[in-house]
């Protein structure tokens, strides 16, 4: 049975390229793929500024941040990006961890990451 | 040993007082019957400091007990008292539902701490009080499906145990990892359980993660154990999970051994925070 993980999607004021993605549950081995689909469908529709809200992930492991890291590189290779806010602590440590957040680009707030969208 | 105190006029014993050979410290008292005004008065005489020598701790085992006054409430509050003043605890166990929601009226619950049966009463003492480790053993099908529920049981253990936050956290992931590396390299048999054995004390945790091996994947696994690394891939595929390098680096102790008939991870981690 799948972690449950609930995406909810904004797009962006004056913006038809950028998405704002609010993560909510645990990001695990089980769903990883429902997410890859989900935001890659963004990708393809154009909008490849993303910014995922991780204020109610509450959990992510080795597969899950494996498929961020890809995401990440997906976006860049449409001239896009996928930037993540409100990490929790717990969170945080484990991307340090793994050596990550030398390649994701982590913001406090979801403004500060849509501020610095090109 | 139990001892008998006959107060009812059918000379069924309304207390029967006995000790715990395994918990020399602790009283059970086992109580029956409606505990009104005049029962609650010979109780109370009848549990002397003669009775209560030696011990520390008291368990009120009310499962057979079909009304309680507030008088005898009151009795069973003064002798909490005692116990508290040698350091100790008085609690109370078995209590019936109607019984439960007077105490909850009366902010009884406040008071003292109330068990659903002698046996839950002594597993919390001899955890907090005698601080003996708990070992759980779990074992499932190698199905990715499962591995969730694995971990935020373990979680839910941890938790209960005392580990909390940053702690309960680690341990939650490490269990997550060694559970998916189980079903990624191991037999897909679904007679092949995947077994999961812990070792909880105050001061650390240890883990035995076992499984039946995939011959298919077997040298994979010895090369991808002997070389466990975060270190991020040249060829720009993330995908690739970095579980076990996470597992060591959160563990305080890890060691695998991977033989033909199946591979056992042992993690030890220790309590931080």
């Amino acid at each position: 049975m799948e972690s449950k993980i609930e995406l909810t999607c904004e797009p962006v004021k004056g913006r038809n390229d950028a998405e704002v993605i609010r993560f909510a549950g645990d990001l695990d081995a089980t769903n990883v793929q429902t997410v890859l689909e989900k935001v890659t469908t963004f990708f393809n529709e154009g909008k490849v500024q993303i910014v995922a809200d991780f204020a109610k992930l509450r959990y992510v492991n080795s597969t899950g941040l494996g498929i961020l890291l890809h995401l990440n590189k997906s976006a860049k290779e449409k001239s896009g990006r996928f930037k993540i806010a409100n990490v929790n602590e717990n969170v945080f440590e484990i991307v340090e961890i793994i050596g990550a957040t030398s390649i994701l680009e982590i913001y406090d707030t979801v403004e500060e990451a849509l501020a610095s969208l090109n | 040993m139990a001892r008998g105190m006959d107060i009812m006029s059918d000379n069924a014993p309304a207390a029967m007082i006995e000790d715990i050979p395994q918990a020399p410290d602790i009283c059970l008292i086992r109580l029956r019957g409606d505990l009104d005004i005049r029962s609650a008065a010979i109780l109370d005489s009848c549990l002397t400091e003669s009775v209560m020598d030696g011990k520390k701790f008291a368990i009120v085992d009310l499962s057979a007990v079909t009304m309680i006054a507030s008088v005898a409430l009151g009795k069973l509050l003064g002798l909490k008292r005692r116990f508290s003043e040698k350091g100790g605890d008085l609690v109370l166990s078995g209590i019936n539902i109607e019984i439960k929601m007077k105490c909850l009226l009366m902010g009884v619950d406040k008071i003292f701490k109330m068990f659903s049966d002698v046996h839950s009463a002594m597993n919390v003492y001899s955890w907090e009080v005698m601080h003996q480790a708990e070992s759980i053993k779990l074992s499932f099908p190698p199905q990715i499906g499962v591995v969730p529920a694995v971990r935020r049981f373990v979680s839910g253990v941890m938790a209960q145990k005392g580990y909390k936050g940053r702690d309960s956290f680690r341990i939650e992931t490490i269990v997550d990892e060694l559970c998916n590396n189980a079903v990624e390299y191991g037999s897909k048999n679904e007679n092949d359980n995947i077994s999961l054995s812990m070792r909880i004390d105050w001061e650390k945790i240890e883990l035995d993660a076992e499984n039946v091996s995939d011959p298919a994947k077997r040298e994979q696994l010895q090369a991808f154990m002997s070389n466990v690394s975060c270190e991020m891939p040249h060829d720009g595929d993330f995908r690739r999970g970095r579980g076990l390098a996470l597992v060591k680096l959160l563990s305080s102790d890890f060691s695998a051994d991977v033989t033909e008939k199946g591979t056992i991870v042992h993690v030890t981690k220790i309590k931080e925070e």
